[in-house]
């Protein structure tokens, strides 16, 4: 074939269109999606890590609510993730309850106690490229 | 672009029509249709993400609505003692935290109280609606016996991406909280143990929280026929006790160690309290002459020693010294390695430091008359009043010392009758601090427990 004839000819032309199109749409569309269940999972993770906290700042103060208790504060923090995500997503592990030393994270005001609520999931660290293996973690921490 | 008709034509094959031909070869607005295909679950992973965050954001702003709302209640409660006043607060509250541009101020539907509850603050229980709360005055979460207000929030449905797909229902959001009137009772009970730091023993600078009264590891106060009063935090270790007819406690209480539930403490709290301001006792005056820095060392026989003025007092090495009654002023007072001091009707008034170690005892009785009646050992001075002697320490009267932390260590006690004020105390593992008031014992009146009313956040 002369070079005249390879500028004219057209064949194969959509494969070469669909290849350097389609890795750039298939990227942006995955990329999407994913950018969608991670940020559904760090939203759902950060309200529960403030509810737990609002839970065990009451709790260990008065034993009245449901987190009187460090491992009480876990579950209610993977039972409130996993409702807004769904059903055992978050476990109790994925979640800690510390008591921050005094001048560190919250605890800034020496007259009252503090707790921080930490939660770490990697839920959907099997999604395929370009979000995989993301690790997110989101932290809630009060005075009481 | 594509491959000339004809010359497909001439392949043999059955011909199709022109038109359909034409639709399967042609690729046009592929690029569309692979768009169709994936849309949908674009828009789905993203309407997901912005509707969660959307209603977290929202189910946490009815859950601030909710708190704002039950604790304004609760403090017009204590204000007014009237549930229906109490619950239009909280319904007023709760309408302008939700839309300030259209607070209305409706009045709130209120049924007819019903019941009387609370002691010893009375009310009658009750409830109210008001466009996105209703608030309910009833019998107390932490104590029934006393009053809460308990405010839930619902919060209209919103519209969402996802809603607009018709992919989910559309979620209402609620909160809920309840506020409770913490009632500390008056009580004319004697005190034992008053500290007064209201940032425990640690301070400002520390960065390991100790409360103003701490008891780590096995420790223990046994304080079962008086109160213990605390203006900052009580900590206690998780195999600690703490014991008292009752606590006042104006910080918090929280044991160390992983697990709040562990670690005992006996007796009723009342968070809350008013701190104790006016334990400020007159120190008692120092008089007497001037008797110099002795030293007592040795196995010699016991020695007496006279009241006055000392720059220092040391006694080491199986010492034995004697105290005749009267006060006794010490810049330091030092006891140590088996040296022991015995006094009755005796005040040491401590302007330095005072510090037991080793397998020293002390025996002090204060006396129950005189210009310093009840006190047995005062420190004047801010700094560490240390008992880290393996030796009993047998303390009648009160230790008074306002600005130091008192450090009761290894196996020491005190015991017989003892009150004690301090700034701070911490007793440590294996230690039974036990305190008991001796009325008759000419100890100082710290004075009467005033109720008080406060409005936290219970649920």
């Amino acid at each position: 074939m002369t070079i005249r004839g390879w500028q004219k000819d057209q064949r194969g032309g959509v494969a070469i269109e669909f290849t350097l199109v389609g890795l750039v749409f298939m990227s942006l569309a995955f990329g999407a999606i994913e950018i969608g269940l991670l940020w559904w999972l760090q939203g759902s993770i950060q309200y529960a890590a403030a509810s737990a906290a609002r839970c065990a700042a009451i709790g260990f103060k008065y034993g009245t609510s449901t987190c009187n208790s460090k491992p009480a504060t876990q579950t209610y923090a993977a039972q409130t993730a996993s409702t807004w995500l769904v059903a055992n997503a978050i476990t109790t592990g994925d979640v800690a309850v510390t008591i921050p030393p005094f001048g560190t994270e919250c605890n800034i005001d020496d007259t009252l106690s503090a707790v921080l609520v930490t939660i770490k999931s990697s839920y959907f660290s099997t999604l395929p490229q370009p979000l995989a293996n993301r690790t997110l973690s989101a932290s809630s921490c009060l005075q009481y | 672009m594509f491959a000339p008709l004809k010359a497909r034509h001439a392949s043999g094959t059955t011909p199709a029509h022109p038109a359909r031909k034409r639709l399967s070869k042609d690729r046009k607005a592929s690029i569309i249709l692979a768009m169709t295909l994936t849309l949908p679950a674009i828009l789905a992973a993203g309407g997901l993400s912005i509707s969660v965050t959307d209603w977290a954001a929202t189910q946490t702003h009815a859950q601030r609505i909710a708190d704002a709302a039950a604790l304004a209640g609760a403090k017009d409660l204590i204000m007014h003692r009237d549930a229906s006043n109490a619950i239009t607060s909280a319904l007023n509250v709760a309408e302008m935290n939700f839309n300030p541009m259209g607070y209305t101020n409706s009045p709130a539907k209120i049924a007819a109280p019903y019941q009387t509850i609370g002691s010893p603050v009375t009310v009658t229980t009750g409830t109210g609606t008001d466009g996105i709360a209703t608030a309910t005055v009833s019998k107390g979460t932490q104590n029934v016996n006393d009053v809460a207000v308990q405010v839930s929030v619902s919060l209209p449905p919103y519209t969402s991406v996802l809603n607009v797909l018709g992919l989910t229902g559309k979620p209402q959001v609620s909160g809920s909280s309840t506020a409770e009137l913490i009632i500390a009772p008056a009580n004319d009970t004697q005190v034992c143990l008053v500290a007064l730091s209201t940032q425990g023993s640690n301070g400002a600078t520390g960065t390991t929280k100790a409360g103003s009264i701490d008891v780590s590891g096995t420790g223990s106060i046994s304080a079962v026929t008086c109160d213990l009063r605390s203006n900052g935090p009580i900590t206690s270790g998780k195999l600690s006790t703490i014991s008292a007819n009752a606590i006042y406690l104006s910080g918090f209480f929280l044991t160390e160690g992983t697990d709040v539930t562990t670690g005992t403490l006996q007796g009723t709290q009342h968070l809350g309290a008013d701190p104790v301001i006016a334990a400020a006792l007159a120190y008692p005056s120092s008089t007497g002459p001037t008797m110099g820095d002795p030293t007592y060392t040795g196995t010699q026989s016991s020695v007496t020693i006279q009241p006055g003025i000392y720059n220092s007092l040391t006694l080491s090495n199986n010492a034995q010294v004697i105290a005749n009654p009267g006060i006794y002023t010490v810049g330091n007072l030092t006891l140590s390695n088996n040296a022991s001091l015995v006094g009755s009707g005796v005040t040491f008034i401590v302007t330095g430091s005072l510090t037991l170690s080793d397998n020293a005892a002390l025996t002090l009785s204060a006396p129950k008359t005189g210009a310093s009646p009840g006190f047995a050992i005062v420190a004047t001075t801010a700094g560490t009043v240390s008992m880290l002697n393996n030796g009993t320490n047998a303390i009648t009267g009160m230790i008074y010392a306002p600005a130091a932390n008192l450090l009761v260590k290894n196996a020491s006690s005190l015991d017989v009758c003892l009150e004690i004020v301090v700034n701070s105390v911490v007793v440590e593992a294996g230690v039974s601090l036990t305190t008991q008031n001796c009325s008759a014992y000419g100890l100082p009146d710290l004075g009467s427990q005033l109720s008080t009313i406060s409005a936290r956040l219970v649920l």
